[in-house]
């Protein structure tokens, strides 16, 4: 019977109502409604009676009614061993996309056998049959004594698509060419018939897509004859058409062309593409060039910016042993290498370029110049015009679909790319055919990734976490560090990549001191394997340097990012992104030695390439940003930073959302940025909203939420909100002091800061000292280092301490001459410093110059109108009146008449002390003048304006001179 | 995975094509875990399975609430396609086909089971015509039954209560009860 949705509705309510009642009252209401709508009752009444029935099946599982159902699929052989009316009779290969089997028609149409492949569960979607019911008309049109024919299609009982082709009796076209130790004429000749049945199907318009020795058999009379065209196109088409995720479930990544990976156009050149490269594996037994396809972005990568050798250099530096399993015995490197100079290494190095326009435009022209060479004519190759090479300037490159590529990496993080690996792998082993090997090792592996990856995850589950306790994520990865110590031993070469995958995350957890021992181990498995100086070891060893880095040991970080990148450039790798991360480091080094100028070329190189690589707005390019503003912000070029910090924000917001961790970091880095700007209230609001995102996404304890507790504590003390300040210095002290960072050393040092501006001048000693030792181990004989050398010298001289402060200020600036004698922040704030400290002390002729120095300084850095710059402005005004040479007051009183002017345009809460400040020493000209009334009304204000505890020594000042003027 | 993920974002958005991927996907995968899951010693279960599919792409912030939840529906509903495939393919078997898969499950147990195929089938048709007029009704009976998940499972990915789901399951059953009494 049907029911609409709106009685069944009525019905719903009902039944909900009457199956809770007791008979009884069922039986009533039932009646009471069957006068109105007896249909109704009726249905909700036998609804009732199922609900009293007991269902044997319902009360259960599926997997308890179909116990069987989760048995092993055996061999793929649909269940009635048909596929339409061809019986399968057996096995005759394994390919990727299915079984092929020999089979023979039932119904007597006729009595040839024939091969019949069956695809796969997984592709047997009713679009890829729609596809091929419509294509097979065409498909079957292709009829060439090269092509193998295909004859029928339909889908087996259980529903996969299967199709019929005639049965070849042979072997790989590689495989044939070792087997009868063909020359290498007879194999350019073999490959000259492939490439005319291709060009023969580009005639049809069908291209293949997949051409590779393993659809190209050699029969028993010793043609070649090409298998599967156009299958490829029918099952990528019928899926998401060209996302590379797609094709590489489908495609070999060695066989590939570069267009097929990063998921650009595809069309004849493609055809062309993997016909030189099956002349080259024919000719040397090789492929042209290595595709590391451990990972998608490193895939993508390779592909765009590949080098092909020379077929005749891979054939020199083939030894006796593969020469004779290749060309038979007799055959000599030296004598194959030099038939395949020139002209054959041209024609393959044409059909192999990365830009399909530049290849062979159709297998006909390459067929044509393999023809010619057979026949020693000159080869069309060689006419590489000049309006190409001009054109290779003016092209871009796509990177579009690279780039998403990396953008499904950069989401899944470093495990990510052990899950990727494992799924290449398992796209290659259904490849496998005569990769067949290669493959099985390749799935056993991705087998054991999975079940590490299960392994860690068990316990994560979060609809079990309920009877097991959530680990920390670094316990997670110290526990498969252990999990790939024990399962992996013998593998070493997936252990070292595991290793260094993990190692990368657990720098990435701030897990230090793991990191670094897990990715030394990393570094030297892999110089292990592949020797010290490869590509491998060098990024392995790179990212050991980075776990150095983080560990604060910054010498060993350099010398092993400098050999690092040595290794890397050497092999033409110093413009990919390994080598930019490097520099990142190592700028951050160079930046903390003082060498700002060297640290901003190698950031900037880094966000070039990254740049080239990812294109421009890649969530990669934010983070190249990042540490270029942060390089620019430390060389004191705010506006710069803030521009650079703000198109990273905007790349960030726009690939992963604005709450993204990553955003918190960006606006903690603009915060400072502000509050450097006195922007304090802007800068308040980027760190709160920081603080609310880190603290939704990252641990409790993490050090990011460290730092912006650090620099909120900071900006509550610039408010003068001392106990909120105290807080967050408690909350951040407690995350950062868990090691000796520079981190822990600022903290410290802003902490100082705090007791100073409470008053607390000798716990402001110790604080800064603190910070010292800790910036030492730290950073070493650093910038840093002796900058907080120099605020202890401040709070030194404040707590009347002039020794020790004399004797510190001469050991600050003499550092900071030695590291960064141009340094004009340096230098103005050295000048400062030891002027104030000369003032306070009463050393007056040493007091002016350095004073005269700040004060330049200060608006050669800031402006002349900014607030530091009217603070040196009253210093120096402080130690010129003390002078009392009447040329000194009277440029005392422009100065301080400057400072008013200044001032009444910034009156802020914050900068009523500085306002205090000149008041004091215009009070003090007037007294010096003996303009007692204007004296006393001057003293008075400074008295209002200096009563917070930092500025305890100016009013104690003040008041001397209120009580001088008293007494008078 | 990532593709996984993926797929489920544009697939609650409401992308057809997505949602046939995903399907496709997750039915590739279930299979393997459960030959996968042959070999190991466990007690096997559909909740397993699909449970392990999920762990799989359930890394951490790799779905998001709503991902759950529509996750395991598809899941659920993939589960509910590979009984029913399997129900026919050994249909298939008896009417006189290849014997090679019915060495591997002989005991009695399993042999007496294997009579309810037909009523299998009858409640997929039963479903079927549930769906119809009450689609929600229907995926709880498919997370539950096919999917093998508790009610208290399916109320914390639905975010529902549980007493309102078992009220629904209540009904829902005597609905297919009937369906597959009167059909």
């Amino acid at each position: 019977m049907t029911t609409s949705p709106d009685r069944w509705s009525r019905i719903s309510a009902l039944f909900d109502e009457l199956v809770e009642l007791d008979a009884d009252r069922r039986a009533r209401r039932l009646a009471q409604l069957a006068a109105s709508d007896p249909e109704l009752v009726e249905e909700v009444r036998a609804l009732l009676a199922a609900d009293e029935d007991i269902s044997g099946l319902l009360d259960g599982d599926a997997a308890a009614a179909v116990p069987g159902m989760l048995s092993r699929e055996g061999d793929g052989k649909p269940a009635d061993g048909m596929a339409g009316p061809y019986r399968l009779l057996r096995l005759l290969g394994e390919g990727g996309m299915g079984m092929v089997w020999l089979g023979e028609r039932t119904d007597g149409a006729y009595e040839q056998q024939v091969a019949v492949k069956v695809l796969k569960r997984g592709m047997d979607t009713h679009a890829i049959l729609r596809r091929f019911l419509q294509e097979r008309r065409i498909l079957a049109r292709l009829k060439h004594p090269h092509v193998v024919r295909l004859l029928d299609g339909g889908m087996t009982a259980d529903g996969r698509p299967f199709y019929v082709m005639d049965v070849v009796d042979g072997l790989s076209i590689t495989e044939h060419a070792r087997r009868a130790a063909l020359d290498p004429r007879a194999r350019v000749a073999m490959l000259v018939k492939v490439a005319d049945a291709v060009a023969y199907a580009h005639t049809q318009l069908i291209v293949h897509r997949d051409l590779k020795p393993s659809n190209v058999l050699v029969d028993q009379q010793g043609e070649p004859r090409v298998l599967d065209f156009g299958i490829a196109k029918l099952i990528e088409e019928s899926g998401e058409q060209t996302r590379t995720g797609t094709a590489m479930r489908v495609l070999s990544p060695a066989y590939a062309a570069p267009e097929q990976i990063l998921g650009e156009a595809i069309g004849t050149p493609t055809d062309v593409y993997a016909l030189g490269l099956m002349l080259c594996e024919l000719l040397t037994g090789q492929l042209p060039r290595q595709r590391r396809d451990t990972n998608p972005s490193q895939l993508a990568l390779d592909a765009s910016l590949e080098v092909v050798e020379r077929a005749s250099t891979l054939a020199a530096k083939l030894d006796a042993g593969q020469l004779r399993e290749l060309y038979g015995a007799g055959a000599d490197a030296q004598h194959l290498a030099r038939d395949l100079a020139g002209d054959l290494d041209l024609i393959i190095a044409t059909a192999l370029q990365r830009e399909p326009a530049r290849r062979y435009a159709t297998a006909a022209a390459f067929a044509e110049d393999l023809r010619r060479w057979l026949d020693a004519r000159p080869i069309t190759a060689r006419a590489d015009s000049a309006a190409y090479r001009l054109r290779k300037f003016v092209r871009r490159h796509r990177y579009g679909v690279a780039a998403s590529v990396v953008i499904v990496l950069a989401l899944l993080a470093g495990l990510g790319v052990a899950l990727w690996q494992a799924r290449i792998a398992q796209a290659e082993a259904r490849r496998a055919d005569s990769e067949r090997d290669k493959a099985e090792l390749q799935l056993a592996r991705s087998e054991r990734v999975k079940e590490f990856i299960l392994a860690l995850l068990g316990e994560q589950d979060p609809l079990s976490r309920a009877s097991a306790t959530a680990r920390s994520p670094r316990a997670m990865i110290r526990d498969g560090i252990s999990i790939v110590d024990a399962s992996l031993a013998g593998d070493p070469a997936l252990q070292a990549q595991l290793f260094k995958d993990l190692g990368e995350i657990q720098v990435g957890l701030d897990d230090r001191e793991a990191a670094e021992a897990t990715l030394k181990r990393a570094w030297e498995m892999q110089s292990e394997l592949s020797g010290a100086n490869s590509v491998a070891a060098a990024e392995a060893m790179a990212a050991y340097a980075d776990a150095v880095y983080a560990v604060g040991e910054l010498a060993k970080a350099e010398t092993l990012i400098r050999d690092a990148l040595r290794v890397l450039r050497a092999a033409g790798a110093g413009d990919l992104p390994r080598a930019a991360l490097a520099e990142s480091t190592l700028a951050n080094i160079e930046l903390t030695a003082g060498r700002n100028a060297e640290a901003e070329a190698l950031a900037r190189h880094g966000v070039d390439v990254f740049r080239t690589v990812y294109g421009a707005s890649h969530v990669q390019v934010a983070a190249r940003l990042g540490v270029l503003g942060k390089i620019q912000q430390e060389a004191g070029r705010y506006p710069d930073a803030l521009e650079s910090y703000a198109q990273a924000l905007a790349i960030v917001a726009r690939n992963n959302g604005e709450e993204h961790v990553r955003t918190a970091l960006l606006r903690v880095n603009i915060g400072d940025v502000l509050r450097i700007q006195r922007k304090y209230e802007e800068a308040g609001r980027n760190y709160e909203a920081a603080l609310r995102i880190a603290r939704a996404s990252l641990p409790a304890d993490h050090l990011y939420i460290g730092a912006t507790l650090l620099r909120l504590g900071d900006l509550q003390r610039r408010l003068g909100r001392f106990e909120a300040a105290e807080r967050s210095f408690a909350d951040s002290l407690a995350i950062l002091g868990k090691t000796s960072s520079g981190q822990y050393a600022q903290a410290l040092q802003t902490h100082g800061t705090l007791a100073r501006a409470q008053g607390k001048f000798n716990l402001a000693v110790e604080r800064y000292r603190k910070a010292f030792e800790v910036f030492r181990v730290a950073t070493g004989d650093s910038v840093y280092t002796w900058l907080t050398a120099l605020l202890e010298v401040t709070a030194l001289s404040d707590a009347g301490r002039y020794r020790e402060a004399d004797a510190r200020a001469g050991e600050a600036v003499a550092a900071l001459q030695r590291f960064a004698p141009e340094d004009e922040y340096n230098n103005t704030y050295a000048a400062s410093v030891l002027g104030n400290l000369r003032l306070a002390e009463g050393r007056h002729d040493d007091a002016i110059p350095n004073l005269r120095r700040a004060l330049a300084g200060m608006q050669k850095i800031y402006d002349s109108e900014h607030v530091e710059t009217a603070q040196a402005r009253i210093a120096l005004a402080s130690s010129l009146i003390a002078s009392a040479a009447p040329a000194a007051l009277d440029e005392a009183e422009s100065l301080l008449a400057a400072v008013f002017a200044t001032l009444e345009h910034k009156r802020e809460a914050e900068n009523e002390a500085t306002l205090g400040s000149a008041y004091l020493e215009r009070g003090r000209l007037h007294l010096v003048r003996g303009h007692r009334q204007e004296a006393d009304a001057d003293i008075g204000e400074a008295l209002k304006r200096l009563k917070a505890p930092e500025h305890a020594p100016k009013l104690r000042q003040a008041e001397v001179l209120a009580r001088k003027l008293a007494a008078r | 995975m990532s593709e996984i993920t993926e797929l489920m974002g544009r697939a609650r958005a409401g992308e057809q094509a997505a949602s046939e991927r995903l399907f496709v996907l997750l039915y590739d995968d279930l299979r393997r875990l459960a030959a996968g899951q042959l070999r190991g010693e466990q007690m096997m279960r559909t909740t397993s399975l699909v449970h392990e599919a999920y762990l799989k792409i359930a890394r951490h912030g790799a779905l998001d609430v709503n991902d759950r939840g529509h996750f395991f529906a598809v899941a659920a509903r993939v589960m509910r396609q590979i009984v029913i495939d399997h129900v026919r393919s050994r249909a298939a078997l008896r009417r006189g086909g290849d014997v090679q898969i019915a060495s591997l499950d002989t005991n009695a147990l399993q042999a007496a089971a294997e009579d309810r195929g037909e009523e299998v089938l009858a409640l997929d048709a039963a479903l079927a015509r549930l769906d119809a007029i009450d689609a929600p009704l229907a995926a709880l009976v498919e997370m539950r039954f096919y999917a093998g998940l508790d009610l208290s499972e399916i109320a914390d990915v639905l975010d529902r209560s549980e007493r309102s789901l078992k009220r629904d399951w209540r009904r829902a059953r005597a609905f297919l009860q009937r369906e597959m009494t009167t059909a």
